[in-house]
């Protein structure tokens, strides 16, 4: 195939090859350049891929990553890639070099298309990728048989044919890298006179189109001032599959014009509303607020203002897990006289309260709480420092916001200590009190050395107050079963969800969580002060919280919706179409055949666009059918059963 | 616990179903994998005995196979319907390698027929049955038949999940194809490297050699992969502004789809120009296969997005 450049030389004569030898369009329309160009798009693309998006956080937070390579991912803004301004830059220069390199070869393509297949010398001929003798054939034959494998068929100046298929098919590249500019201006269309926006509403509130989009976060500099009018949350549902996951969510939505109501409808996920060219979305949902019922009655509405979730280190005591009707469960209490609660331990939802005196049905067992042994309290600890044998008190260390025990300060060597016991069975540890480093651990009936200073753990001195809890035995089905307790002070056990703010509930203050996923999850009111559950509530179950009983009467959800307006999509949906067509497009090949004449025959020369081997194919099937159209031809005249003459 | 929102995939439950056709699907997929497995045998008896009666053979079972296929497909989709009328039995990851593998065998059979590559059949057979084996060794979770979520039920899944398995079928076409040419190289390269010169000598008129032919199906199917592609991405973007009004959002699996698209269109740039030929294009197209896996299996594993539906960790 000749290069552009001698087929701009060849039609349009010098002054084209001038224009293309301007080393500026040389170098732009280079497709040795537009490979180098594509393929560093892709590379920068995978970058977005594997750094998360959206704060510096996301380079920040990279887990077992130098500090350096963080450093410089950040200054290429590698948790923004896609807006920085050097992949933006990258896109750039591809659409300069895509403009030159169509600039540079439409016109010449054009002429091309528009003339005649070109005749070529016959030398030239025996050098095509594609022969077929046509020995004994008519030219006529072989013109019908073109043309019946559609091809546009002209008779040569030497007697012969020259033809071609497909011509239009050498225009998909240009097709393509249209439909690419059209994206481009779609896009870029969309940056500046599109918004986009996305937020909750509750049963009766209104959303006005003007506020969403000042507080849009992306909004161009060109987006006209859209009509004014609000929309407003009638109501809101959701259906359920039987196993109680969520099949979808409805939004009705009111339009709003000054007081009137314009419109009317329901969306869910993947039907929206479309309102004087701006769209609304369902896009998500989740707990506005929670409803409470105090003692005579009084209602109120906490919101839960924490979408994000709250984590709390809970305290508290958990007991070891017990396998029953297929899960693993646990029970949770947070302190010796409080409730306790049986938990899933997978899903941490509620499966009721433990009580002593009643049973709770679970998976076809009946579950009570039995006895609970406590720990008796520290009071004491006996030591020998040196040589010497000492008693000394300690006392609750609660009060410093820490489990355990705390001593005051002692003196050994030349050190100011304390001593500290997480737990009433726990080691001694023998800490600096100025720099609150643990200088030693003991366990009883062992000693340590600190700075010289011999120190043996001799025993332990019970208070008459308990300590914390120690085990406690559950009674399924009638028969007893032990279980440890943890302290969850020794072990990190965090709840996270979307949560309240602090507020006061029956004279504490408590916070109060809830989880969306998996459906059915209870409430969570936590003591703000010191982390302890204060009660786990499954929909209309009651507790009693400082000095009010409280009835948990469910959540009232929100409907999240997603606003926007996009100018550009028309522009944009041109692009996807004409690229997807100019890729079709690109699957079909231009075929050019010459047919010569000969004192034999016919002789035929051809090559294709995409391959030989199919474009060889069906010249054979083409050989076959003109020779067998030409043997009954001349089927007519052959009286002479050795000529293989023909008309010409 | 965590946060929620309309996008996230929900834990993947077994619902009850009609058992009859819970047994027929399951003989399906075990038989697919059979009949693979055999017809890998078939056509590496063919390479050692050289009669062609192994290779007809070998056919006749990738095309059974591909039958075997379907009827695992229509049996899941019959019976899920009833549970959920959107189903569309592509909603995990296990489905999808089953309707993958279902469009190889069909396109496989057609090349099979209009271009008989030399070792096409061995290396097609042997990958898909590498492929059902692994994907009889998925978890539970991704291969059980579940109701969709509510961002899924849309018409506009059948098309563009269609459309992109389809494209990835084609473009593991021209891996094969691909993979061939290079083995063909580089066993001509080492043992027989006179041979090569000779050929290279050759005017173009010569007869079409195994590797000019296994050059000419992997751009074929290239050439026809990479629309597929294109469709399958825009039909993803024309979803996305459907249900939330973004056409784009650089979400990895949308990203890593474009980059296999523009790793292509590198590669369709790259036969323009006349340096890079012969074993350089075929590693361009193993490049883009592997950006292929990486769009389909592998951004379940980096960052979270839209699309983490198959994680098999």
């Amino acid at each position: 195939m000749p290069t552009e450049t001698e087929v701009a030389a060849e039609i349009s004569g010098p002054a084209a090859y001038d224009r293309i030898r301007t080393s500026f369009v040389r170098f732009w329309s280079s497709v040795k350049l537009a490979v180098v160009l594509i393929l560093a798009i892709a590379i920068a693309s995978t970058i977005g891929t594997i750094v998360p998006q959206g704060e510096p956080s996301g380079v920040t937070n990279i887990e077992g990553m130098s500090e350096r390579t963080k450093q410089i991912l950040l200054s290429i803004k590698a948790y923004n890639v896609y807006y920085s301004p050097w992949f933006l830059s990258l896109l750039a220069l591809f659409f300069l070099n895509l403009a030159v390199c169509t600039y540079v070869r439409v016109w010449p393509r054009l002429q091309f298309a528009l003339t005649r297949p070109r005749e070529i010398p016959v030398a030239a001929r025996d050098h095509m990728p594609e022969q077929q003798d046509l020995s004994g054939a008519a030219v006529e034959d072989v013109a019908t048989e073109l043309r019946r494998a559609r091809f546009r068929v002209f008779p040569a100046s030497d007697g012969g044919l020259v033809a071609d298929k497909n011509r239009v098919f050498r225009f998909a590249p240009m097709v393509v890298h249209l439909g690419l500019f059209l994206i481009l201006a779609g896009g870029i269309t969309a940056g500046l006179m599109g918004f986009k926006n996305s937020f909750p509403l509750v049963p009766g509130e209104a959303m006005g189109v003007e506020q969403a989009m000042k507080e849009a976060k992306t909004r161009g500099l060109l987006t006209p001032k859209p009509a004014d009018f609000k929309v407003r949350l009638d109501k809101f549902w959701m259906t359920h599959y039987d196993d109680g996951r969520v099949k979808q969510f409805y939004s009705t939505l009111s339009v709003l014009r000054g007081d009137k109501v314009a419109h009317t409808q329901t969306i869910h996920v993947n039907e929206p509303l479309e309102y004087e060219g701006v769209y609304f979305y369902q896009s998500f949902w989740g707990i506005a607020a929670q409803k409470l019922s105090v003692a005579r009655g009084i209602k109120s509405e906490i919101p839960m203002n924490n979408q994000g979730g709250t984590s709390i280190k809970l305290s508290g005591w958990v007991t070891s897990r017990l396998a029953l009707g297929g899960r693993e469960l646990f029970a949770y209490t947070s302190g010796i006289s409080r409730p306790w609660y049986l938990l899933d331990m997978q899903s941490l939802k509620s499966l009721g309260e433990l009580h002593t005196d009643e049973d709770l049905a679970v998976a076809g067992h009946k579950l009570r709480l039995g006895e609970v042994k406590t720990l008796p309290g520290l009071g004491s600890v006996k030591l020998r420092i040196g040589g010497e044998t000492r008693t000394v008190p300690v006392e609750s260390a609660n009060r410093f916001k820490l489990s355990g025990y705390i001593s005051r300060q002692l003196k050994v060597g030349e050190f100011k200590v304390f001593l500290y016991v997480e737990s009433p069975d726990a080691e001694l540890q023998v800490i600096d009190l100025d720099s609150f480093a643990s200088l030693a651990k003991v366990p009883l009936g062992a000693s340590a050395k600190v700075e010289g200073v011999d120190i043996a753990f001799l025993d332990r001195g019970h208070s008459a107050e308990t300590g914390g809890l120690a085990a406690v035995d559950l009674i399924q089905d009638g028969e007893r079963i032990g279980l440890r307790v943890i302290d969850l002070a020794s072990t990190g056990f965090r709840v996270q969800a979307p949560s309240t703010e602090t507020t006061e509930v029956g004279g504490r203050a408590v916070i109060m969580m809830q989880n969306t996923e998996p459906p059915g999850m209870p409430l969570w009111i936590i003591d703000a002060h010191d982390a302890t559950a204060l009660a786990i509530l499954n929909p209309g179950e009651s507790q009693k919280i400082g000095h009010s009983t409280v009835r948990w009467d469910g959540p009232i959800y929100f409907s999240g919706l997603q606003t926007k307006s996009d100018p550009g999509i028309p522009v944009i949906y041109a692009g996807f179409f004409i690229v997807i067509l100019g890729t079709l497009m690109g699957m079909f090949s231009h075929q050019q055949v010459w047919v010569t004449i000969d004192a034999n025959g016919c002789r035929l020369a051809g090559k294709a666009a995409r391959g030989r081997y199919l474009f060889h194919q069906d010249m054979t099937r083409l050989r076959q059918r003109v020779l067998d159209a030409s043997s009954k031809g001349n089927k007519q005249w052959a009286q002479t059963p050795l000529s293989s003459t023909h008309r010409a | 616990m965590g946060a929620n929102s309309a996008l996230e995939h929900a834990p993947s439950v077994t619902t009850p179903m009609d058992p009859w056709l819970v047994q027929v699907d399951a003989y399906a997929v075990n038989a697919t994998l059979a009949i693979v497995a055999v017809a890998t045998l078939l056509f590496l008896a063919h390479l050692v005995a050289r009669k062609d009666v192994f290779r007809t053979a070998g056919n006749f079972a990738m095309g059974l196979g591909a039958v075997a296929s379907l009827v695992a497909l229509v049996s899941r989709y019959v019976y899920m319907i009833r549970i959920d009328p959107h189903f569309f039995p592509m909603s995990n990851l296990f489905e999808s390698i089953m309707f993958m593998v279902f469009s190889v065998l069909v396109i496989y059979l057609v090349v099979e027929r209009k271009f008989r590559p030399a070792g096409f059949g061995l290396v097609s057979a042997g990958l898909v049955a590498t492929v059902m084996s692994l994907a009889s060794l998925l978890p539970d979770r991704l291969r059980d038949a579940t109701p969709l979520v509510p961002a899924l039920q849309s018409y506009w899944l059948k098309i563009h999940v269609t459309l992109m398995m389809i494209s990835y079928a084609v473009f593991f076409v021209s891996f094969v194809a691909a993979v061939l040419y290079l083995f063909f190289h580089y066993r001509d390269r080492f043992f027989s490297p006179k041979a090569v010169g000779a050929a290279a000598a050759n005017t173009l008129k010569a007869p079409i050699t195994t590797l000019e032919l296994l050059d000419e199906l992997t751009y074929r199917m290239i050439l026809l992969g990479f629309p597929l592609l294109a469709f399958g991405i825009i039909t993803g973007g024309l979803w996305a502004n459907h249900a939330w009004g973004t056409y784009w959002s650089w979400d990895p699996k949308e990203t890593w789809a474009l980059i296999t698209w523009l790793v292509y269109a590198a590669y369709l740039h790259v036969r323009v120009t006349r340096e890079w030929r012969g074993a350089k294009t075929a590693w361009f197209a193993v490049a883009g296969f592997i950006s292929v896996i990486v769009t389909y299996l592998g951004v379940n594993y980096l960052a979270e997005g839209l699309h983490t539906y198959g994680k098999l960790l």
